[in-house]
């Protein structure tokens, strides 16, 4: 195959891995349900770093009997859905499942601390950048109502739409 | 091709095998050649440091998370420069041909501000920093440029993302006291990666145009494996310990973890039988090249699932290391391979420096021990400079006849 074939084989390549890349997140932004997600208090030594929030969900850690365990035998690293119920202003876990439930809202999950009682989750929305310098703005109002608004799609897959400082929306200038 | 020295070119008037004016002639190229292979290091050395330094520059503009810009126009910029790299560099490597070092530099930079570009769009949609996944798509994006155009310097790159992949995709969804024991058995991972990228470089020689990519592949495989066993030749990493507790967590390694161990092991395994059967890289050491990537997979195999209960693997660790310092200074001056020798004489000062270290910290006086450390340093770096030099010289006289 001559270079220039190549050469554009490879371009298309590049443009089909960065359109999929943005599509996949866009689907899911597009088409997902919006929910909200309570974030549970966090040490703000640890909430700011770098130029992203580290964000910790109410449903990043869940109990038994509070939240049906389909298993009792979860591993960590293990690929988890987890039931939403949407009816009140917060989505709230029902129940961990390591197939899709059949029904209602779910989100895709990977378990990173796991006891017989006990479950830590990861959704990968657990990082939200700031730009450079303003962390510490948001640091410094934390002790008020921090929420997230979060896109799910039919699959599970989460991509943040925004946070919520006392249910307004943080837009930065 | 290689430069002739005036040596050679003497001897051959002496002997009556060329003319004064065949030797004149021959001693003008051979001069000018040196001349054009200075200025060619030269073009590489600048070119190549410049892409990368514009490179880290586009990363490090992504990561300023400037936030005046809509999201479409800061893709834009970033997919746009990635491909106005990408672009330049063809059209001056091959379509022009005028500068096809400062080319090779620019597709390179294009590699790099993929990824930049790949980070980028995470920023956006605020993937989690440190996925696993975005390293993998980096890594996949460039993958096929080191086939397309037989990239060396991609071929690096794809396999400093591959061990940073390997890492993060470790410690996925894993906070560091959780997983301890993937922690201390992490050089063993590494290890067995090495060996396997040493194998992946091996069946890259049975492609002709592929020779630099292969040798690529094969020194990032050395290198990763001379690191990963440094680290457990210590007692930290490769030592029993009778009574670990840190937050009370066993040194039990996570089941990804094992998965991928023995998955990279049955692999690398694997390569190296096929290159001690067909030997793919037409290697004259290649019978003990590939028993030390099997003896290696083996150690790391047996180091993994049997415990020792004293401190055996310490003092195993560093006996390969030692053994493997000596195979690689034999196969590089086999070979006539001076950047294979360089790596055998680095690693065999790091191991003499820190087991001095480890042995007469305690048994000498600090005067003592610091002139006489000192002492062993300044001879030590003499006469391994000394025999480096020899080596080369010998080297490079040796391919000048040959060619």
């Amino acid at each position: 195959m001559d270079k220039k074939k190549i050469f554009i084989l490879l371009g298309v390549f590049w443009l089909v891995v960065i359109g999929g890349f943005i599509g996949y997140k866009e689907y899911t932004l597009r088409t997902g349900q919006e929910v909200l997600l309570k974030t549970t208090p966090v040490d703000p030594r640890d909430l700011f770093r770098g130029d992203y929030v580290v964000l910790r969900y109410d449903i990043s850690n869940l109990n038994s009997p509070s939240v049906i365990f389909e298993r009792n035998d979860f591993k960590s690293g293990e690929k988890v859905y987890i039931g939403l119920n949407t009816k009140g202003k917060y989505a709230v876990a029902t129940g961990v499942y390591s197939q899709p439930p059949s029904d209602g809202l779910f989100i895709k999950g990977t378990l990173k601390d796991v006891s017989s009682t006990r479950v830590g989750v990861e959704y990968g929305i657990e990082s939200y950048f700031v730009p450079e310098g303003k962390g510490r703005e948001i640091e410094r109002r934390l002790g008020r109502n921090v929420d997230v608004k979060v896109a799910v799609d039919s699959s599970g897959n989460a991509v943040i739409k925004s946070l919520l400082i006392d249910g307004q929306e943080v837009r930065f200038k | 091709m290689s430069a002739i020295n005036k040596e050679q070119i003497d001897q051959w008037l002496r002997e009556g095998t060329i003319t004064q004016e065949q030797a004149n002639k021959m001693l003008a190229d051979s001069t000018e050649y040196r001349k054009e292979q200075s200025s060619n290091k030269l073009v590489v050395a600048i070119s190549t440091i410049g892409s990368i330094l514009l490179g880290i520059g586009a990363i490090l503009f992504v990561a300023s998370n400037w936030a005046v810009m809509p999201n479409l126009m800061k893709i834009l910029i970033l997919v746009g420069s990635t491909f106005g790299a990408y672009w330049a560099g063809y059209y001056f490597k091959y379509q022009r041909q005028n500068l096809p070092k400062v080319g090779a530099s620019l597709i390179f930079l294009g590699a790099l501000l993929f990824g930049a570009t790949v980070f980028l769009i995470a920023q956006m949609y605020n993937i989690n920093a440190n996925s696993h996944v975005l390293v993998l798509i980096w890594l996949i994006g460039i993958l096929p440029f080191v086939y397309g155009f037989s990239s060396s310097p991609i071929a690096g790159l794809a396999a400093l993302l591959f061990y940073i992949w390997i890492g993060l995709f470790v410690f996925k969804g894993l906070d560091f006291y959780r997983a301890q024991g993937d922690f201390f058995k992490l050089p063993v991972l590494y290890l067995v990666s090495g060996v396997l990228m040493f194998g992946i470089g091996a069946l890259h020689y049975l492609s002709e145009k592929l020779k630099g990519v292969a040798r690529v592949y094969r020194l990032a495989g050395i290198k990763i494996a001379m690191v990963s066993l440094f680290f457990l030749t210590f007692r930290f990493f490769s030592g029993f310990y009778e009574h670990y507790s840190f937050f009370s967590r066993s040194l039990e390694t996570s089941s990804q973890f094992t998965f991928g161990f023995v998955l990279f092991s049955i692999l690398a395994i694997l390569l190296a039988v096929i290159a001690l059967m067909f030997n793919p890289s037409k290697s004259s050491t290649n019978i003990l090249e590939s028993s030390v990537a099997l003896g290696l997979t083996g150690a790391a195999l047996l180091f993994f699932f049997f415990h020792a209960t004293t401190n055996i693997y310490v003092l195993l660790f560093n006996l390969i290391l030692a053994g493997i310092v000596f195979v690689l200074l034999f196969v590089g001056y086999q070979r006539e391979d001076m950047q294979i020798v360089n790596t055998g004489m680095f690693w065999l000062s790091a191991l003499i420096l820190v087991r001095y270290f480890d042995f007469f910290w305690d048994l000498l006086p600090r005067s003592l021990f610091f002139m006489v450390g000192g002492l062993i340093l300044v001879l030590g770096g003499i006469a391994l400079e000394r025999k480096r030099r020899q080596l080369k010289a010998k080297f490079t006289s040796v391919s000048a006849v040959s060619q």
